[in-house]
This record gives structure tokens, C-alpha cells and sequence, in this order.
């Protein structure tokens, strides 16, 4: 094996070992203290994957140039391991109320994380697919495992048809750039196409990846499967895939578009911006009409995909610093948008009582009242959500935007701008209905005036999402020098 | 390396050929004198009931997906063979490796239970009185 | 060596082998997809998979031909049947059996490919004309290097010198998949919780 370096690995070996260590732990007789030992495993695993997550800035690629550890690996993998460390605490409640099978689920969740932070190391296309493949099936079984759950099922179905089929785009479109390429490895794969002119298998193999991505990013016209598979699956199932796979996605696919396909930006480069318009456009209108808060957050999140993708989009310019800019700004929304989406999903949890999640808008009716500190928490959230100042959505609309001004793309940042208009309606909504909205007696659910029964740990999580939200919005400095980082590295 | 494919070709039909020469052989030598008894679907044994579309047991469905999980090991662990004395120790590592994750899995299905055939078979035979209480 | 397989499928276009196995293929995908009947399209299934194997042999490739007719024609093939049969399906939601003219048709197909198959066969493996020279390769493995031979190219010792070597990661990466599918299986399909 040539150059294997072990350091660049730890993070994901430690992830595996703790999810290898959960299952095994499962093998045993029960013990009163079992919940607890996964539970403990989990968090050592996170802990260990985050403390390992260092490095110098230089990339470095090993394992026969499968992997590359470099500032965007690490930068994503950060992201990702935040997001599980999250989703932890936010499953538990969610576990013990619905009777899920504890080690299988945190097991999957962090197999899932496992296989995410190998697709923003990997750096050939057959580790990618693989990669994709991993924290795909851990999902799609995650979305199901409310097994009495009718939706549940629903949503874990819908979301492995039409997640087998991306994948069928995506492995036949990295086929076609093989043959065009005559490798597998990002290094050497934009010299072995070549120029795009006349190679109809390089563009029709662009073309299919970047649908096959497009798809797990949630992206429109690809987004079908969205609001439905984030609907039934467990809300805290929903809260670690709405981020966490955006940001394993996003990374890879800037790791492919820009890294390993440069020189055939006039391929993607349009395919990007017509899907950065058209999900945009898809997912601002289709929150709008939403009565449930949870499919409202769904479609927002087919929103903001559509943002993140204006950066790929800009980074299809030939001049090099756009490019850098493009990706940056993607890379920066990328984790602004994963602290405040996942904050607001597991506020749905925390909103409600457990095994009964607030769904509706009227669930929320008069929270302020009832509950301060939580309705603080979500105005926080979803004034950055809708773009406003002084949060983390404001920063990575703002950067996103320039970029685009800057490569050219002006449409796209008009687009955006109108878009976010359309989105300040439906996400303040939530705020008036729970400062300014009377509790309503809803049919077939009593609204009790006194504080329902919640979980603390639920409510920590959310406050970290609010706090990192406005962390990322008074001081992005020190995210913006990482994410463009990240980004500069990234280019051949 | 390379096989050489005539030879199966030649093998596939000398095959076909043996089953359908012997078919007609027989068809040829033997006497033909049909009785209700001998046209009976099984000469011997119970008739058939009803049509073959029943619903299978999921169990047969959670058997051949561990049986496929473990096929899959079985192509891998080949090429591994015929490189293993030349690749020496690191191969070795890189299959145990691979081995222990899958083991974690076996030993996973196993202590689940869903390799035990009888006990899930008692569990499916108390079920319906269970539904009717 | 990866880098040096571009190309290596251009002149395969031309070779009749080719040209008859990716016909059935794609005659039976899309027979596989009109079929009304699950078992008669898990069949074409079987019967693409078949052509898809023959076209792997073409592409130099025997260790993959074999093992695709093992895993998919022999094991995936039957996980498809198994399905199939937990559906229950009605008799009226399976079809007329086939005619006597199709089978008829059906058995003119099969041997006409099998006549196509046999000829290649008979002519020699590799079709009419060569295709990219194929050279020897050195794997690294270690601390030693593995020779390839041209005839041992695509065979069970070039997929275990590359898997063991330079795609070690992507071989690992396929223990972890197992691992989740069978937790999966197990999770989604279990009768009790």
C-alpha cells in the first residue's frame, strides 16, 4: 500500500469504532447500564473524531490517492461531526419516546457521519460512490426506523427509490467520465478529458453526476422527494440529514466540479446555474404555501440549496480568485445553513411534548408566552433562515451574492435576493404566530396553557445552534479565512 | 490468464446435448402406456393446492440478503487468495480488517436471533391467536 | 495501469460480439421494464445481466464477467424472486402466459445469439482485431511489486494485486456498506421490535 497515512483517517476510524463498538455493546445481554454505554460511546467517538480533526493546512493525498486530507476535507468533516454531535442528544428523547432500537439507530447516525466525511476525503470516483453509498443506506434505513409508523415508512420508501435512482445517474455518470478520462482519480482526470469540445461521453458524464448530486442535495428539479421524506421520517433523523448530507455533498461536489473537472467548467457551469436558479425559485414558493412548520423547513431547505449552489455556480468562472470565491461563499453557507436548519428542526421537538412534536403553525400559537426562552431561541433562528442581520444567513447570503456579482453572474444573485424576499414571509410568520398569536383550541388536540413536559437536552442543542447562528454572524471572520481555505486549496 | 471460451462452448453443448440425447433415447426405447395413476402430478405424495403465488415468509428474504452480504465477501476474498503469498502481511491486515467489520455484522445477525429458524418459527405460530384476542 | 485504459473500449464498437451482447442487453432492460408479470421481468433481468457479463469479457475483464453471473445472475437474481413472492400478486395481475409464436421467436433469439457467441468463440477470443496491445503492469503491494502479465490482465490476480493495493480504501469502504446493509435488513425487517 503506498503512503498510508494514518493521521488523515482518524477522525472517520474513530466515528467507525465508535459505531462498531455500539453495535458490539448490542451483542451483550442487557444491562441497567446498556442505554448509557451507547449513549457514552457515541459522545467518546464524536469526541475523539473532532480531536483528531487537525493538521497542518498543506493537502495531502494518501492511500494510493484514494483520499486527500486537505482544508476543505477538514473544514466539512468539522461541519459534519458538529451536526452528529447535535443530532445525538437531539435523537434520545425522540428514541425513548417512540420505542426505537437505541444502538441500531446511533449506530446508523454515526456510520452515516462515517461515510460523509470519507466523500469530502475522497478523492478518486470510486471511494466517492461509495462514500455516497454508505451514508445513503444508513439514511434511508434512518427514515424508517420508526418501524409503527406509517409515515415513517413512507418516507424511508420514497426516499430509497428515488435515492437508488440518483444513484443509478450518478454511478453511470462517473462511468462516462472514466471513459472519457481513462482514470478514476481526481488528479490527472481534467488534463485526461481534455477540452469538452466533441466529447459527448465527458459532458453526458458531467451532466449525470451533477444530477446524481443535484439529487441528494435536494436541488430542483431533483427535489420531489424532499418535503415528503423530511416530513415523515423522525424529526431528529430529519435535522441530521437536512445539513449534514448538504454539507458532505456540497463539499464533494466542489471537490469534483472545481477540483477534478476545471478545465470542463463550460459543461457544469451552466448545468449549475440553471439548478441554483430553478431551486431557488422552487423552494421559496413552495415553503410559502406550507401549513406544517416541519414541510415549511423541508422546502426552505430545497431554498437553500439552491443558494449554496449559486457558489458552485460562480465558481465555474475561469478566473481563478471568482472560483475561490464561489466556493468559499458555498462553503461558508453551507455551515451557516447547518446551524440554524438543524436548530430549527430540533426546536419542532423542543416546541412540543415528547412523542408529540409542534407540526402546525398553530402548535406554536402564543409560545412566546408559554415558553420565552424557546421562542427567543427560534426567532433567532429564523431571522437568520430569512437572511437578516446580524446572524450567520445574513453573512452567507452576503458572500454568496458578491461572489456571484463578481463571476458574472448577476442573474443569479437578482434571483437570490427576490427569493430571500419571498422567504422573510414565511419564516417570520413563525415568529408572529408565536409572539402574536393567541393559543387556539385546535380539534383533536388540547392546547395546555402550562409548560408542557420537555426535554433540557433538546433545548441545549437548540440554544447552540441560535448561539453558533449569531457566532457565525458577529464574528464569520475566522469561518470566512477557513472557508476560503478551504476553497483556494482546492483548485489544481 | 485467459480462458479459452470454445472450450465452454463446446462444453455447453456437449451438456445440452447428453440431456436432450438422453430425453429422446428414452422417448424412442421406452413403451408408452398412461394410467390415470402415472399422469398424477406426483406419483407419489400430495396433490397440489391452490397456485404457487402465496406470500413467502419476509424470513426468506432476511436469509438470501445475508446470504448475498456474505456472497459478495466470498468475490472479494478470492482475488485475495491468489495474491496473498506475494502481498504478504499487508493483505493479510486489509482482509482482517474487512473480515472483522463484516464479523461485527454476523455476530450483529446472529445474536439477533434471525438466523434461528424454529425459534422465529414459534413465534409466527403464536402470532395469529395473539391478533385474534 | 488505469491511466493507460483510456481508449481501450473504442474499437470494441465494431466487434459483432459486442454488438449482439449490448443489443440483447438493452432488448432485455427494456423488456424487463413493459413485463406485466414480475417473474417473466426478474428473467429478462437474468438475461441482461447475462449479456452485460459477455460484454465484460469483451472489455478484458473475466474475473468480473465470472463474478457478475455468481453475485448478481446467481445471488441478487433470487433476493429479486424472494421479493417477488413476498408480494402475493392476484392471477389477474400476472398476465396471459406467452403465445406458442413467441416462444417460438424467443427460442429463434436464443439461438441465433448463441450462434453469434459460438463464432466469436471458434474465431478466437478476442475478436477480429486486437484491441489496445495490452502490456505488462507492475502493482506495488508493500514493499514488493507484482507483476501483471498481458495474460493476466483483468484476471482474479490484476483485481487482487490493484484491490489490495492502490484501491485498498474503496475495499474497506465495502466491509462498511455490508455492515450497514445487514443492520438495515436486520432493523427494517425484523417481525418483532
Amino acid at each position: 500500500m503506498p503512503t498510508a497515512d494514518w493521521s488523515m483517517i482518524g477522525p472517520v476510524l474513530a466515528v467507525l469504532a465508535a459505531a462498531l463498538g455500539m453495535v458490539a455493546l448490542d451483542l451483550f445481554p442487557r444491562r441497567p447500564w446498556h442505554r448509557s454505554a451507547v449513549e457514552w460511546t457515541a459522545y467518546l467517538g464524536l469526541i475523539a473524531a473532532i480531536a483528531l480533526l487537525h493538521g497542518a493546512g498543506e493537502p495531502r493525498v494518501g492511500f494510493g490517492g484514494a483520499l486527500i486530507a486537505d482544508p476543505l476535507s477538514r473544514f466539512m468533516s468539522l461541519a459534519i461531526l458538529l451536526a452528529t454531535a447535535l443530532a445525538v442528544p437531539a435523537s434520545l428523547p425522540a428514541i425513548a419516546a417512540r420505542g426505537l432500537l437505541m444502538a441500531e439507530y446511533l449506530a446508523l447516525l454515526l456510520l452515516s457521519a462515517a461515510g460523509m466525511m470519507l466523500l469530502v476525503m475522497s478523492h478518486d470516483l470510486i471511494t466517492m460512490f461509495l462514500s455516497v453509498e454508505v451514508l445513503s443506506l444508513a439514511l434511508y434505513v434512518l427514515c424508517g426506523i420508526a418501524r409503527k409508523d406509517a409515515r415513517s415508512n413512507e418516507s424511508a420508501m420514497k426516499y430509497f427509490v428515488l435515492g437508488a435512482f440518483a444513484t443509478g445517474f450518478l454511478l453511470y455518470g462517473m462511468a462516462l467520465v472514466y471513459g472519457a478520462a481513462g482514470t478514476v482519480f481526481l488528479s490527472g482526470m481534467s488534463d485526461g478529458i481534455g477540452g469538452t469540445e466533441g466529447s459527448v461521453l465527458a459532458v453526458a458524464g458531467v451532466s449525470l453526476i451533477v444530477a446524481g448530486f443535484a439529487f441528494k442535495l435536494g436541488a430542483a428539479p431533483f427535489h420531489m422527494w424532499v418535503p415528503d421524506v423530511y416530513e415523515g421520517a423522525p424529526t431528529p433523523v430529519t435535522a441530521f440529514m437536512s445539513v449534514a448530507v448538504k454539507a458532505a455533498g456540497l463539499g464533494a461536489l466542489a471537490r469534483l466540479l472545481v477540483g477534478g473537472m476545471a478545465l470542463q467548467a463550460d459543461a457544469w457551469g451552466p448545468l449549475a446555474v440553471f439548478l441554483a436558479a430553478l431551486t431557488m425559485v422552487v423552494g421559496n414558493l413552495g415553503a410559502l404555501t406550507q401549513a406544517s412548520v416541519k414541510r415549511m423547513l423541508a422546502y426552505s431547505s430545497i431554498a437553500h440549496s439552491g443558494y449554496a449552489l449559486i457558489g458552485v455556480a460562480s465558481a465555474a468562472s475561469p478566473e481563478a480568485t471568482y472560483a475561490v470565491a464561489g466556493i468559499s461563499a458555498a462553503l461558508f453557507y453551507a455551515a451557516a445553513y447547518l446551524v440554524m436548519t438543524l436548530g430549527a428542526f430540533v426546536f419542532l421537538m423542543f416546541a412540543g411534548r415528547p412523542g408529540q412534536e409542534a407540526e402546525t403553525y398553530d402548535h406554536l400559537a402564543g409560545l412566546a408566552r408559554r415558553r420565552p426562552w424557546a421562542a427567543a431561541l427560534m426567532t433567532v433562528l429564523m431571522v437568520s433562515l430569512a437572511g437578516i442581520p446580524p446572524t450567520a444567513g445574513f453573512i452567507g447570503k452576503f458572500v454568496l451574492f458578491k461572489a456571484a456579482v463578481e463571476a458574472g453572474q448577476v442573474g443569479l444573485a437578482v434571483i437570490g435576493v427576490i427569493t430571500s424576499a419571498v422567504g422573510v414571509y414565511y419564516y417570520l410568520r413563525v415568529v408572529v404566530v408565536m409572539y402574536m398569536h393567541e393559543p387556539e383550541e385546535v380539534p383533536g388536540r388540547k392546547v395546555e396553557p402550562e409548560a408542557p413536559p420537555f426535554d433540557p437536552n433538546l433545548g441545549w442543542v437548540v440554544a447552540i445552534g441560535a448561539a453558533l447562528t449569531l457566532l457565525l454572524g458577529v464574528y464569520p471572520t475566522i469561518f470566512l479565512n477557513f472557508s476560503r481555505a478551504a476553497a483556494s486549496t482546492l483548485l489544481p | 490468464m485467459y480462458f479459452d471460451y470454445a472450450n465452454i462452448l463446446v462444453y455447453l453443448l456437449v451438456a445440452a446435448g447428453f440431456i436432450l440425447g438422453s430425453l429422446i433415447v428414452g422417448r424412442v426405447v421406452r413403451r408408452q402406456r398412461p394410467d390415470p395413476e402415472k399422469l398424477a402430478t406426483y406419483e407419489c405424495g400430495e396433490e397440489t393446492i391452490g397456485t404457487a403465488w402465496i406470500q413467502f415468509n419476509v424470513r426468506f428474504y432476511i436469509i438470501a440478503l445475508i446470504f448475498l452480504i456474505f456472497d459478495v465477501e466470498i468475490a472479494v476474498l478470492f482475488p485475495w487468495t491468489t495474491v496473498f503469498r506475494q502481498a504478504g502481511l499487508l493483505a493479510f491486515i486489509e482482509m482482517g480488517v474487512f473480515l472483522a467489520i463484516l464479523g461485527v455484522g454476523f455476530a450483529y445477525v446472529w445474536a439477533k436471533g434471525d438466523l434461528e429458524w424454529l425459534k422465529s418459527l414459534g413465534e409466527v405460530r403464536t402470532e395469529p391467536s395473539r391478533e385474534g384476542r | 495501469m488505469i491511466h493507460r485504459l483510456k481508449g481501450i473500449g473504442q474499437d470494441v464498437l465494431s466487434d459483432p460480439v459486442f454488438a449482439a451482447c449490448a443489443a440483447v442487453a438493452i432488448g432485455a432492460a427494456l423488456l424487463m421494464v413493459t413485463r406485466r408479470n414480475p417473474v417473466y421481468a426478474a428473467l429478462w433481468l437474468m438475461q441482461c445481466f447475462l449479456a452485460v457479463a459477455v460484454v465484460f469479457l469483451k472489455l478484458h475483464a473475466p474475473f468480473l464477467a465470472a463474478i457478475h453471473v455468481l453475485v448478481y445472475t446467481g445471488a441478487i437474481l433470487v433476493l429479486f424472486l424472494f421479493v417477488i413472492m413476498l408480494l402475493s400478486l392476484q392471477p389477474h395481475e400476472l398476465g396471459a402466459e406467452h403465445s406458442r409464436a413467441a416462444r417460438a421467436l424467443g427460442a429463434l433469439v436464443c439461438a441465433g445469439f448463441l450462434a453469434v457467441l459460438g463464432a466469436a468463440a471458434l474465431h478466437g477470443t478476442r475478436g477480429a482485431a486486437p484491441l489496445e496491445p495490452l502490456r505488462d503492469v507492475a502493482v506495488e503491494s508493500g514493499s514488493k511489486t507484482l507483476v501483471i502479465t498481458a495474460e493476466q490482465w483483468g484476471g482474479v490476480e490484476h483485481v487482487g494485486a490493484e484491490l489490495f493495493s492502490r484501491f485498498v480504501v474503496p475495499f474497506e469502504v465495502v466491509s462498511i456498506l455490508i455492515l450497514v446493509a445487514i443492520l438495515g435488513a436486520v432493523v427494517l425487517a425484523k417481525r418483532k421490535l
